[in-house]
Protein backbone atom coordinates (compact mmCIF):
# COMPACT_ATOMS: atom_id res chain seq x y z
CA UNK A 1 0.00 0.00 0.00
CA UNK A 2 2.84 2.36 0.93
CA UNK A 3 4.62 1.64 -2.37
CA UNK A 4 1.46 2.43 -4.31
CA UNK A 5 0.82 5.70 -2.61
CA UNK A 6 4.49 6.68 -2.96
CA UNK A 7 4.24 6.28 -6.75
CA UNK A 8 0.90 8.03 -6.71
CA UNK A 9 2.28 10.96 -4.66
CA UNK A 10 5.32 11.24 -6.89
CA UNK A 11 3.26 11.66 -10.04
CA UNK A 12 0.92 14.00 -8.21
CA UNK A 13 3.85 16.17 -7.05
CA UNK A 14 5.33 16.29 -10.55
CA UNK A 15 1.94 17.25 -11.88
CA UNK A 16 1.60 20.04 -9.34
CA UNK A 17 4.98 21.47 -10.32
CA UNK A 18 3.90 21.48 -13.94
CA UNK A 19 0.48 22.75 -13.02
CA UNK A 20 -0.38 23.94 -16.47
CA UNK A 21 -0.10 20.36 -17.73
CA UNK A 22 -1.95 18.58 -15.01
CA UNK A 23 -5.24 16.79 -15.15
CA UNK A 24 -7.13 14.84 -12.53
CA UNK A 25 -10.00 12.45 -12.16
CA UNK A 26 -11.57 11.51 -8.84
CA UNK A 27 -14.36 9.00 -8.44
CA UNK A 28 -16.50 7.17 -5.91
CA UNK A 29 -17.83 3.71 -6.67
CA UNK A 30 -20.27 1.47 -4.90
CA UNK A 31 -21.48 -1.96 -5.94
CA UNK A 32 -22.15 -5.52 -5.00
CA UNK A 33 -21.34 -8.88 -6.50
CA UNK A 34 -21.38 -12.60 -5.80
CA UNK A 35 -18.13 -12.48 -3.83
CA UNK A 36 -18.19 -9.03 -2.20
CA UNK A 37 -20.02 -10.05 1.00
CA UNK A 38 -22.43 -7.13 0.72
CA UNK A 39 -22.00 -3.62 -0.57
CA UNK A 40 -18.50 -2.35 -1.28
CA UNK A 41 -17.16 1.14 -1.76
CA UNK A 42 -14.18 2.38 -3.72
CA UNK A 43 -12.40 5.66 -3.95
CA UNK A 44 -10.37 6.14 -7.11
CA UNK A 45 -8.08 8.80 -8.42
CA UNK A 46 -5.96 9.30 -11.47
CA UNK A 47 -3.55 12.06 -12.28
CA UNK A 48 -2.01 12.68 -15.65
CA UNK A 49 0.90 14.67 -16.87
CA UNK A 50 1.27 15.68 -20.47
CA UNK A 51 4.76 16.16 -21.87
CA UNK A 52 5.80 16.50 -25.52
CA UNK A 53 3.00 14.38 -26.89
CA UNK A 54 3.25 11.74 -24.20
CA UNK A 55 0.70 11.28 -21.47
CA UNK A 56 1.92 9.78 -18.20
CA UNK A 57 -0.76 8.68 -15.76
CA UNK A 58 -0.83 7.23 -12.29
CA UNK A 59 -3.98 5.96 -10.66
CA UNK A 60 -4.76 4.39 -7.34
CA UNK A 61 -7.86 3.21 -5.57
CA UNK A 62 -8.92 2.40 -2.03
CA UNK A 63 -11.50 -0.30 -1.42
CA UNK A 64 -13.84 -0.74 1.52
CA UNK A 65 -15.25 -4.24 1.40
CA UNK A 66 -15.87 -7.05 3.87
CA UNK A 67 -14.28 -9.41 1.34
CA UNK A 68 -10.98 -7.57 1.06
CA UNK A 69 -8.25 -7.65 3.68
CA UNK A 70 -6.30 -4.84 2.05
CA UNK A 71 -7.58 -1.30 1.68
CA UNK A 72 -5.52 -0.58 -1.42
CA UNK A 73 -7.59 -1.73 -4.39
CA UNK A 74 -4.93 -1.27 -7.05
CA UNK A 75 -2.25 0.99 -8.41
CA UNK A 76 -1.88 1.55 -12.11
CA UNK A 77 0.76 3.33 -14.15
CA UNK A 78 0.22 4.04 -17.80
CA UNK A 79 1.78 5.91 -20.64
CA UNK A 80 0.03 6.81 -23.86
CA UNK A 81 0.76 8.49 -27.15
CA UNK A 82 -1.35 9.49 -30.12
CA UNK A 83 -0.46 8.59 -33.68
CA UNK A 84 -2.01 9.32 -37.04
CA UNK A 85 -2.13 6.26 -39.27
CA UNK A 86 -3.75 6.71 -42.68
CA UNK A 87 -5.66 9.79 -41.51
CA UNK A 88 -6.95 7.95 -38.46
CA UNK A 89 -6.07 8.95 -34.91
CA UNK A 90 -4.85 5.97 -32.94
CA UNK A 91 -3.97 6.18 -29.27
CA UNK A 92 -1.60 3.59 -27.87
CA UNK A 93 -1.62 2.94 -24.14
CA UNK A 94 0.83 0.75 -22.23
CA UNK A 95 -0.06 0.01 -18.62
CA UNK A 96 0.92 -1.92 -15.55
CA UNK A 97 -1.45 -2.64 -12.70
CA UNK A 98 -0.77 -4.04 -9.26
CA UNK A 99 -3.60 -5.19 -7.01
CA UNK A 100 -2.79 -6.51 -3.54
CA UNK A 101 -5.74 -8.84 -3.08
CA UNK A 102 -5.05 -10.19 0.39
CA UNK A 103 -2.35 -10.78 2.97
CA UNK A 104 -1.34 -13.76 0.83
CA UNK A 105 -2.07 -12.98 -2.78
CA UNK A 106 -1.12 -10.26 -5.26
CA UNK A 107 -2.44 -9.76 -8.77
CA UNK A 108 -0.21 -8.16 -11.43
CA UNK A 109 -1.26 -7.24 -14.95
CA UNK A 110 0.37 -5.39 -17.82
CA UNK A 111 -0.89 -4.67 -21.28
CA UNK A 112 -1.04 -2.70 -24.45
CA UNK A 113 -4.20 -1.08 -25.73
CA UNK A 114 -5.09 0.67 -28.98
CA UNK A 115 -7.93 3.14 -29.24
CA UNK A 116 -9.62 4.74 -32.20
CA UNK A 117 -12.54 7.13 -32.08
CA UNK A 118 -14.89 7.72 -34.96
CA UNK A 119 -17.79 10.15 -34.83
CA UNK A 120 -20.21 7.73 -33.19
CA UNK A 121 -18.10 4.75 -32.18
CA UNK A 122 -15.05 4.31 -29.96
CA UNK A 123 -12.99 1.17 -30.46
CA UNK A 124 -10.50 -0.22 -27.95
CA UNK A 125 -8.54 -3.40 -28.53
CA UNK A 126 -5.48 -4.76 -26.81
CA UNK A 127 -3.75 -7.56 -25.01
CA UNK A 128 -2.77 -8.07 -21.44
CA UNK A 129 -0.74 -10.57 -19.51
CA UNK A 130 -1.28 -11.40 -15.87
CA UNK A 131 0.35 -13.20 -13.03
CA UNK A 132 -0.70 -14.16 -9.56
CA UNK A 133 1.96 -14.24 -6.87
CA UNK A 134 2.23 -14.48 -3.13
CA UNK A 135 3.27 -11.51 -1.03
CA UNK A 136 6.90 -11.50 0.16
CA UNK A 137 5.76 -11.69 3.76
CA UNK A 138 3.54 -14.69 3.13
CA UNK A 139 6.20 -16.46 1.07
CA UNK A 140 8.58 -16.19 4.00
CA UNK A 141 5.98 -17.43 6.43
CA UNK A 142 4.90 -20.36 4.26
CA UNK A 143 8.43 -21.25 3.22
CA UNK A 144 7.68 -20.80 -0.47
CA UNK A 145 10.34 -19.98 -3.03
CA UNK A 146 9.76 -17.87 -6.12
CA UNK A 147 6.56 -19.13 -7.68
CA UNK A 148 4.02 -17.29 -9.79
CA UNK A 149 1.07 -18.44 -11.82
CA UNK A 150 1.18 -16.79 -15.20
CA UNK A 151 -1.65 -16.25 -17.67
CA UNK A 152 0.25 -15.32 -20.85
CA UNK A 153 -2.34 -13.58 -22.96
CA UNK A 154 -5.84 -12.18 -22.74
CA UNK A 155 -7.66 -9.91 -25.17
CA UNK A 156 -9.07 -6.68 -23.78
CA UNK A 157 -11.71 -4.83 -25.73
CA UNK A 158 -14.33 -2.15 -25.56
CA UNK A 159 -16.89 -1.03 -28.08
CA UNK A 160 -18.55 2.26 -27.20
CA UNK A 161 -21.40 4.08 -28.86
CA UNK A 162 -20.90 7.79 -28.43
CA UNK A 163 -23.96 9.99 -28.36
CA UNK A 164 -23.63 13.72 -27.58
CA UNK A 165 -26.83 15.48 -26.59
CA UNK A 166 -26.48 19.21 -27.04
CA UNK A 167 -23.20 20.86 -26.12
CA UNK A 168 -22.94 19.65 -22.56
CA UNK A 169 -24.30 16.15 -22.23
CA UNK A 170 -23.17 12.84 -23.68
CA UNK A 171 -24.01 9.17 -23.28
CA UNK A 172 -21.45 6.41 -23.91
CA UNK A 173 -22.75 2.86 -23.50
CA UNK A 174 -20.08 0.16 -23.90
CA UNK A 175 -19.53 -3.55 -24.04
CA UNK A 176 -16.16 -4.27 -22.53
CA UNK A 177 -14.05 -6.52 -20.33
CA UNK A 178 -12.02 -3.80 -18.62
CA UNK A 179 -12.61 -0.70 -16.57
CA UNK A 180 -11.11 1.19 -13.65
CA UNK A 181 -8.73 -1.32 -11.99
CA UNK A 182 -10.75 -4.17 -13.50
CA UNK A 183 -9.40 -6.48 -16.18
CA UNK A 184 -11.66 -9.43 -16.81
CA UNK A 185 -10.94 -12.41 -19.00
CA UNK A 186 -12.08 -11.91 -22.60
CA UNK A 187 -14.86 -14.45 -21.96
CA UNK A 188 -16.41 -12.28 -19.26
CA UNK A 189 -17.79 -9.17 -20.97
CA UNK A 190 -19.96 -6.67 -19.14
CA UNK A 191 -22.00 -3.65 -20.09
CA UNK A 192 -21.27 -0.17 -18.90
CA UNK A 193 -23.26 3.01 -19.46
CA UNK A 194 -21.43 6.29 -19.02
CA UNK A 195 -23.17 9.65 -18.71
CA UNK A 196 -21.10 12.82 -18.82
CA UNK A 197 -22.01 16.43 -18.22
CA UNK A 198 -19.63 19.23 -19.13
CA UNK A 199 -19.56 21.84 -16.39
CA UNK A 200 -17.28 24.16 -18.34
CA UNK A 201 -14.52 23.84 -20.93
CA UNK A 202 -12.15 22.30 -18.41
CA UNK A 203 -14.23 20.06 -16.18
CA UNK A 204 -16.86 17.37 -16.33
CA UNK A 205 -18.87 15.26 -13.97
CA UNK A 206 -19.82 11.74 -14.89
CA UNK A 207 -21.93 8.85 -13.73
CA UNK A 208 -21.38 5.22 -14.74
CA UNK A 209 -23.54 2.14 -14.30
CA UNK A 210 -22.10 -1.32 -14.92
CA UNK A 211 -23.83 -4.69 -15.05
CA UNK A 212 -21.63 -7.78 -14.78
CA UNK A 213 -22.64 -11.29 -15.64
CA UNK A 214 -20.96 -14.66 -15.54
CA UNK A 215 -21.22 -17.59 -17.91
CA UNK A 216 -21.71 -15.69 -21.17
CA UNK A 217 -19.42 -18.05 -23.03
CA UNK A 218 -21.00 -20.97 -21.17
CA UNK A 219 -24.20 -19.86 -22.92
CA UNK A 220 -25.72 -19.86 -19.44
CA UNK A 221 -25.60 -16.35 -18.11
CA UNK A 222 -26.02 -15.62 -14.46
CA UNK A 223 -26.09 -12.25 -12.71
CA UNK A 224 -22.71 -11.54 -11.16
CA UNK A 225 -22.81 -7.97 -9.93
CA UNK A 226 -23.24 -4.27 -10.57
CA UNK A 227 -21.57 -1.05 -9.66
CA UNK A 228 -22.34 2.66 -9.79
CA UNK A 229 -19.67 5.31 -10.07
CA UNK A 230 -19.76 9.07 -9.86
CA UNK A 231 -16.77 11.21 -10.65
CA UNK A 232 -15.31 14.56 -11.45
CA UNK A 233 -12.55 15.24 -13.93
CA UNK A 234 -10.71 18.43 -14.47
CA UNK A 235 -8.14 19.62 -16.90
CA UNK A 236 -5.99 22.45 -15.59
CA UNK A 237 -3.95 24.10 -18.28
CA UNK A 238 -3.55 23.83 -21.98
CA UNK A 239 -3.74 20.14 -22.73
CA UNK A 240 -5.39 19.57 -26.09
CA UNK A 241 -8.70 17.77 -25.69
CA UNK A 242 -7.66 14.71 -27.69
CA UNK A 243 -4.76 14.08 -25.31
CA UNK A 244 -6.85 13.85 -22.19
CA UNK A 245 -6.94 10.26 -20.95
CA UNK A 246 -8.23 11.15 -17.57
CA UNK A 247 -11.23 9.06 -16.97
CA UNK A 248 -10.14 5.76 -15.44
CA UNK A 249 -12.16 3.75 -17.91
CA UNK A 250 -10.03 5.30 -20.62
CA UNK A 251 -6.97 3.90 -18.88
CA UNK B 1 -23.86 -6.11 -49.90
CA UNK B 2 -20.82 -8.14 -48.91
CA UNK B 3 -21.34 -7.56 -45.16
CA UNK B 4 -24.83 -9.10 -44.94
CA UNK B 5 -23.53 -12.08 -46.93
CA UNK B 6 -20.59 -12.51 -44.58
CA UNK B 7 -22.86 -12.26 -41.56
CA UNK B 8 -25.23 -14.80 -43.11
CA UNK B 9 -22.34 -17.17 -43.86
CA UNK B 10 -20.89 -16.85 -40.36
CA UNK B 11 -24.34 -17.26 -38.82
CA UNK B 12 -25.06 -20.34 -40.91
CA UNK B 13 -21.77 -21.90 -39.90
CA UNK B 14 -22.39 -21.26 -36.22
CA UNK B 15 -25.96 -22.49 -36.50
CA UNK B 16 -25.09 -25.76 -38.18
CA UNK B 17 -22.03 -26.49 -36.06
CA UNK B 18 -23.45 -25.57 -32.70
CA UNK B 19 -27.16 -26.25 -32.92
CA UNK B 20 -26.77 -29.88 -32.08
CA UNK B 21 -24.89 -29.25 -28.86
CA UNK B 22 -25.63 -25.73 -27.70
CA UNK B 23 -28.79 -24.21 -26.33
CA UNK B 24 -28.64 -20.51 -27.07
CA UNK B 25 -31.66 -19.66 -24.94
CA UNK B 26 -29.29 -19.13 -22.02
CA UNK B 27 -27.30 -16.45 -23.79
CA UNK B 28 -29.48 -13.60 -22.64
CA UNK B 29 -31.17 -14.94 -19.55
CA UNK B 30 -31.05 -18.36 -17.92
CA UNK B 31 -33.92 -19.72 -15.91
CA UNK B 32 -31.70 -22.28 -14.20
CA UNK B 33 -29.98 -19.91 -11.78
CA UNK B 34 -27.13 -21.04 -9.55
CA UNK B 35 -28.90 -19.97 -6.36
CA UNK B 36 -31.92 -22.11 -7.19
CA UNK B 37 -29.75 -25.11 -8.06
CA UNK B 38 -27.80 -24.69 -4.85
CA UNK B 39 -31.00 -24.56 -2.77
CA UNK B 40 -32.31 -27.71 -4.47
CA UNK B 41 -28.95 -29.43 -3.98
CA UNK B 42 -28.98 -28.66 -0.27
CA UNK B 43 -32.50 -30.09 0.00
CA UNK B 44 -31.27 -33.25 -1.72
CA UNK B 45 -28.19 -33.39 0.52
CA UNK B 46 -30.41 -33.31 3.61
CA UNK B 47 -32.10 -36.50 2.45
CA UNK B 48 -28.94 -38.15 1.18
CA UNK B 49 -25.93 -38.01 3.52
CA UNK B 50 -22.52 -37.40 1.99
CA UNK B 51 -20.73 -40.63 1.08
CA UNK B 52 -17.74 -41.96 2.94
CA UNK B 53 -15.70 -44.53 1.03
CA UNK B 54 -13.78 -46.99 3.15
CA UNK B 55 -10.60 -48.41 1.71
CA UNK B 56 -8.56 -51.20 3.23
CA UNK B 57 -5.06 -49.78 2.63
CA UNK B 58 -3.41 -46.41 3.14
CA UNK B 59 -3.18 -45.94 -0.64
CA UNK B 60 -6.06 -45.73 -3.08
CA UNK B 61 -6.84 -44.49 -6.57
CA UNK B 62 -9.59 -42.35 -8.06
CA UNK B 63 -10.35 -42.39 -11.77
CA UNK B 64 -11.23 -38.86 -12.90
CA UNK B 65 -12.47 -37.45 -16.19
CA UNK B 66 -14.47 -34.60 -17.66
CA UNK B 67 -16.24 -33.57 -20.85
CA UNK B 68 -17.57 -36.98 -21.86
CA UNK B 69 -20.34 -35.25 -23.86
CA UNK B 70 -22.53 -38.31 -24.37
CA UNK B 71 -24.83 -37.61 -27.32
CA UNK B 72 -22.44 -35.27 -29.11
CA UNK B 73 -21.26 -38.02 -31.42
CA UNK B 74 -22.71 -41.35 -32.44
CA UNK B 75 -20.26 -43.36 -30.35
CA UNK B 76 -19.16 -43.37 -26.71
CA UNK B 77 -16.11 -45.61 -27.07
CA UNK B 78 -13.84 -43.48 -24.88
CA UNK B 79 -16.43 -43.49 -22.14
CA UNK B 80 -16.84 -47.26 -22.36
CA UNK B 81 -13.07 -47.76 -22.26
CA UNK B 82 -12.87 -45.50 -19.22
CA UNK B 83 -15.53 -47.58 -17.50
CA UNK B 84 -13.66 -50.74 -18.39
CA UNK B 85 -10.55 -49.35 -16.70
CA UNK B 86 -12.69 -48.47 -13.69
CA UNK B 87 -13.66 -52.11 -13.25
CA UNK B 88 -10.15 -52.96 -12.14
CA UNK B 89 -9.69 -53.53 -8.43
CA UNK B 90 -7.21 -50.73 -7.83
CA UNK B 91 -9.84 -48.06 -8.48
CA UNK B 92 -11.89 -46.92 -5.49
CA UNK B 93 -14.33 -44.62 -7.24
CA UNK B 94 -15.03 -42.54 -10.34
CA UNK B 95 -15.28 -38.78 -10.63
CA UNK B 96 -16.83 -36.92 -13.56
CA UNK B 97 -16.02 -33.21 -13.61
CA UNK B 98 -19.01 -32.00 -15.62
CA UNK B 99 -20.26 -31.94 -19.21
CA UNK B 100 -21.21 -35.60 -19.07
CA UNK B 101 -23.67 -35.19 -21.94
CA UNK B 102 -25.42 -32.76 -24.26
CA UNK B 103 -27.84 -32.01 -21.43
CA UNK B 104 -30.72 -33.74 -23.18
CA UNK B 105 -32.64 -36.22 -21.04
CA UNK B 106 -31.86 -39.24 -23.20
CA UNK B 107 -28.12 -38.49 -23.20
CA UNK B 108 -27.97 -37.99 -19.44
CA UNK B 109 -29.92 -41.24 -19.07
CA UNK B 110 -27.50 -43.07 -21.41
CA UNK B 111 -24.59 -41.78 -19.36
CA UNK B 112 -26.18 -42.98 -16.13
CA UNK B 113 -27.18 -46.37 -17.57
CA UNK B 114 -23.52 -47.22 -18.18
CA UNK B 115 -22.25 -46.27 -14.71
CA UNK B 116 -21.13 -49.15 -12.48
CA UNK B 117 -23.25 -50.29 -9.55
CA UNK B 118 -22.71 -47.56 -6.91
CA UNK B 119 -22.61 -50.17 -4.16
CA UNK B 120 -19.52 -51.69 -5.79
CA UNK B 121 -17.88 -48.65 -7.39
CA UNK B 122 -19.29 -45.25 -6.42
CA UNK B 123 -19.42 -42.50 -9.04
CA UNK B 124 -19.41 -38.79 -8.28
CA UNK B 125 -20.90 -36.66 -11.01
CA UNK B 126 -20.64 -32.91 -11.28
CA UNK B 127 -22.67 -30.56 -13.39
CA UNK B 128 -21.14 -28.67 -16.33
CA UNK B 129 -22.62 -25.96 -18.48
CA UNK B 130 -23.89 -28.57 -20.96
CA UNK B 131 -26.03 -30.19 -18.27
CA UNK B 132 -27.93 -26.90 -18.14
CA UNK B 133 -28.79 -26.90 -21.83
CA UNK B 134 -32.17 -28.09 -23.08
CA UNK B 135 -33.65 -27.80 -19.60
CA UNK B 136 -30.99 -30.29 -18.51
CA UNK B 137 -30.86 -29.37 -14.81
CA UNK B 138 -34.30 -30.92 -14.33
CA UNK B 139 -33.00 -34.26 -15.60
CA UNK B 140 -29.66 -33.98 -13.82
CA UNK B 141 -31.48 -33.37 -10.55
CA UNK B 142 -33.73 -36.36 -11.10
CA UNK B 143 -30.90 -38.69 -12.14
CA UNK B 144 -28.01 -37.54 -9.95
CA UNK B 145 -29.53 -35.21 -7.37
CA UNK B 146 -27.18 -32.65 -5.99
CA UNK B 147 -24.72 -30.46 -7.87
CA UNK B 148 -22.89 -29.29 -4.70
CA UNK B 149 -21.61 -31.84 -2.21
CA UNK B 150 -18.57 -33.54 -0.83
CA UNK B 151 -17.42 -37.08 -0.27
CA UNK B 152 -14.70 -38.53 1.88
CA UNK B 153 -12.29 -41.42 1.54
CA UNK B 154 -11.23 -43.14 4.71
CA UNK B 155 -8.09 -45.24 4.98
CA UNK B 156 -7.20 -47.14 8.19
CA UNK B 157 -5.43 -44.08 9.58
CA UNK B 158 -6.47 -41.01 7.56
CA UNK B 159 -9.48 -39.40 6.01
CA UNK B 160 -9.47 -37.20 2.88
CA UNK B 161 -12.01 -34.63 1.77
CA UNK B 162 -13.23 -34.18 -1.83
CA UNK B 163 -15.41 -31.15 -2.51
CA UNK B 164 -17.54 -31.02 -5.67
CA UNK B 165 -18.79 -27.60 -6.80
CA UNK B 166 -21.29 -26.35 -9.38
CA UNK B 167 -19.78 -23.79 -11.78
CA UNK B 168 -22.12 -24.43 -14.70
CA UNK B 169 -23.26 -20.80 -14.71
CA UNK B 170 -19.73 -19.41 -14.59
CA UNK B 171 -19.99 -18.47 -10.92
CA UNK B 172 -20.41 -20.40 -7.70
CA UNK B 173 -22.87 -17.78 -6.49
CA UNK B 174 -23.10 -16.29 -3.01
CA UNK B 175 -24.69 -19.23 -1.21
CA UNK B 176 -22.44 -21.92 -2.62
CA UNK B 177 -19.37 -19.82 -1.88
CA UNK B 178 -20.54 -19.39 1.71
CA UNK B 179 -21.17 -23.14 1.95
CA UNK B 180 -17.64 -23.78 0.71
CA UNK B 181 -16.19 -21.32 3.21
CA UNK B 182 -18.15 -22.92 6.04
CA UNK B 183 -16.99 -26.42 5.10
CA UNK B 184 -13.37 -25.30 4.95
CA UNK B 185 -13.58 -23.30 8.20
CA UNK B 186 -15.25 -26.03 10.21
CA UNK B 187 -14.08 -29.28 8.66
CA UNK B 188 -10.84 -28.88 6.75
CA UNK B 189 -8.71 -29.58 9.80
CA UNK B 190 -10.48 -32.91 10.34
CA UNK B 191 -9.01 -34.30 7.12
CA UNK B 192 -5.59 -35.15 5.84
CA UNK B 193 -5.81 -34.08 2.19
CA UNK B 194 -8.39 -31.97 0.40
CA UNK B 195 -9.17 -31.83 -3.31
CA UNK B 196 -11.69 -29.48 -4.96
CA UNK B 197 -13.46 -30.41 -8.20
CA UNK B 198 -15.44 -28.05 -10.39
CA UNK B 199 -16.20 -27.93 -14.09
CA UNK B 200 -14.99 -24.49 -15.23
CA UNK B 201 -11.26 -24.18 -15.73
CA UNK B 202 -9.68 -21.45 -13.61
CA UNK B 203 -6.89 -20.05 -15.75
CA UNK B 204 -6.28 -18.83 -19.25
CA UNK B 205 -3.14 -20.77 -20.05
CA UNK B 206 -3.70 -20.22 -23.74
CA UNK B 207 -6.10 -18.28 -25.88
CA UNK B 208 -9.46 -20.00 -25.45
CA UNK B 209 -13.18 -19.35 -25.53
CA UNK B 210 -13.71 -21.35 -22.35
CA UNK B 211 -15.29 -19.40 -19.54
CA UNK B 212 -13.31 -18.97 -16.35
CA UNK B 213 -14.64 -17.50 -13.11
CA UNK B 214 -14.51 -13.70 -13.18
CA UNK B 215 -11.22 -12.43 -11.78
CA UNK B 216 -13.00 -11.15 -8.64
CA UNK B 217 -14.18 -14.68 -7.90
CA UNK B 218 -10.98 -16.34 -9.02
CA UNK B 219 -8.94 -14.30 -6.54
CA UNK B 220 -11.36 -15.10 -3.73
CA UNK B 221 -11.15 -18.82 -4.49
CA UNK B 222 -7.37 -18.92 -4.91
CA UNK B 223 -6.94 -17.08 -1.64
CA UNK B 224 -9.45 -19.32 0.14
CA UNK B 225 -7.76 -22.47 -1.14
CA UNK B 226 -4.36 -21.25 -0.05
CA UNK B 227 -5.66 -20.23 3.36
CA UNK B 228 -7.13 -23.69 3.96
CA UNK B 229 -4.28 -25.73 2.52
CA UNK B 230 -6.18 -27.29 -0.34
CA UNK B 231 -3.92 -29.78 -2.11
CA UNK B 232 -5.39 -29.95 -5.59
CA UNK B 233 -8.00 -28.20 -7.69
CA UNK B 234 -9.24 -30.28 -10.63
CA UNK B 235 -11.29 -28.73 -13.42
CA UNK B 236 -12.28 -29.55 -17.01
CA UNK B 237 -14.27 -27.51 -19.58
CA UNK B 238 -11.37 -26.37 -21.76
CA UNK B 239 -10.77 -29.84 -23.29
CA UNK B 240 -7.03 -29.31 -23.05
CA UNK B 241 -4.85 -30.59 -20.25
CA UNK B 242 -2.90 -27.99 -18.28
CA UNK B 243 -1.05 -28.21 -15.00
CA UNK B 244 -0.41 -25.14 -12.88
CA UNK B 245 1.26 -24.80 -9.54
CA UNK B 246 0.99 -21.95 -7.08
CA UNK B 247 2.48 -22.58 -3.67
CA UNK B 248 1.58 -26.10 -2.63
CA UNK B 249 -1.61 -26.24 -4.70
CA UNK B 250 -1.65 -28.13 -7.99
CA UNK B 251 -4.30 -26.88 -10.41
CA UNK B 252 -5.21 -29.38 -13.14
CA UNK B 253 -7.39 -28.79 -16.17
CA UNK B 254 -8.37 -32.12 -17.72
CA UNK B 255 -8.46 -33.23 -21.33
CA UNK B 256 -11.89 -34.06 -22.72
CA UNK B 257 -12.97 -37.70 -22.94
CA UNK B 258 -15.43 -37.24 -25.80
CA UNK B 259 -14.86 -39.48 -28.79
CA UNK B 260 -13.89 -36.69 -31.17
CA UNK B 261 -11.32 -35.19 -28.79
CA UNK B 262 -7.88 -35.27 -30.39
CA UNK B 263 -5.98 -35.99 -27.18
CA UNK B 264 -8.52 -37.71 -24.98
CA UNK B 265 -7.12 -38.80 -21.62
CA UNK B 266 -8.37 -39.40 -18.11
CA UNK B 267 -6.63 -38.86 -14.81
CA UNK B 268 -5.60 -41.47 -12.30
CA UNK B 269 -5.13 -39.88 -8.91
CA UNK B 270 -3.31 -42.00 -6.37
CA UNK B 271 -3.10 -41.22 -2.67
CA UNK B 272 0.48 -42.20 -1.98
CA UNK B 273 2.03 -42.77 1.42
CA UNK B 274 5.58 -41.93 0.34
CA UNK B 275 4.41 -38.76 -1.38
CA UNK B 276 2.48 -37.76 1.73
CA UNK B 277 5.68 -37.75 3.75
CA UNK B 278 7.33 -35.16 1.52
CA UNK B 279 7.17 -31.58 2.70
CA UNK B 280 4.92 -29.40 0.55
CA UNK B 281 3.65 -32.34 -1.48
CA UNK B 282 0.01 -32.73 -2.42
CA UNK B 283 0.19 -36.28 -1.07
CA UNK B 284 -0.91 -37.61 -4.44
CA UNK B 285 0.73 -39.10 -7.48
CA UNK B 286 -1.12 -38.64 -10.73
CA UNK B 287 -0.88 -39.81 -14.31
CA UNK B 288 -2.90 -39.46 -17.48
CA UNK B 289 -3.99 -42.47 -19.53
CA UNK B 290 -5.52 -42.70 -22.97
CA UNK B 291 -8.90 -44.44 -23.13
Amino acid sequence: MIKGFTAFSLIFSVSLVARSQMSADLSLTTGSNQVSLGQYGKLGGQFSYFYRGWNFSAGAGAVFSAAREKKLDAVRLSVSKDYVIKDKNITTVAFYQFAPFSARLNDHAAGLLFNHKSRRWYYDLGLNTRFYAFTQKYKGKAGYGENVLWEPVNVIYRLTWHKPIGDKFEINPSVTNFDQFIIQQETNPFVLADFQYKLNVKSKIYFDVAYQQSGFFNIRVNYFGYYLRGGYKVNIGTIPENHIKLKPIEL
Amino acid sequence: MKYPLLIFAAGSFLWTSCLKEADFTGLVRSTDRIEKRFAQSMEWNEQHPFKNILVSGEEYKLLITGDVHVGSSSTINNYLNFLERAEENDISSLVFVGDISTGREKDQQTFKDHLPDPAIKPSFVMIGNHELYFDGWKYFYRLFGTSTYYFTVQTPSKKDLYICLDSGSGTLGKSQLQWLKDILETQRNLYDRCVVFTHNNFFRDHHTASTSPLTDELLVLMDLFEKHHINMVITAHDHKRVLNQLGNITYITLDALRDDAKNATYLILKKDTQESLKSGSTGFLFSFEKP
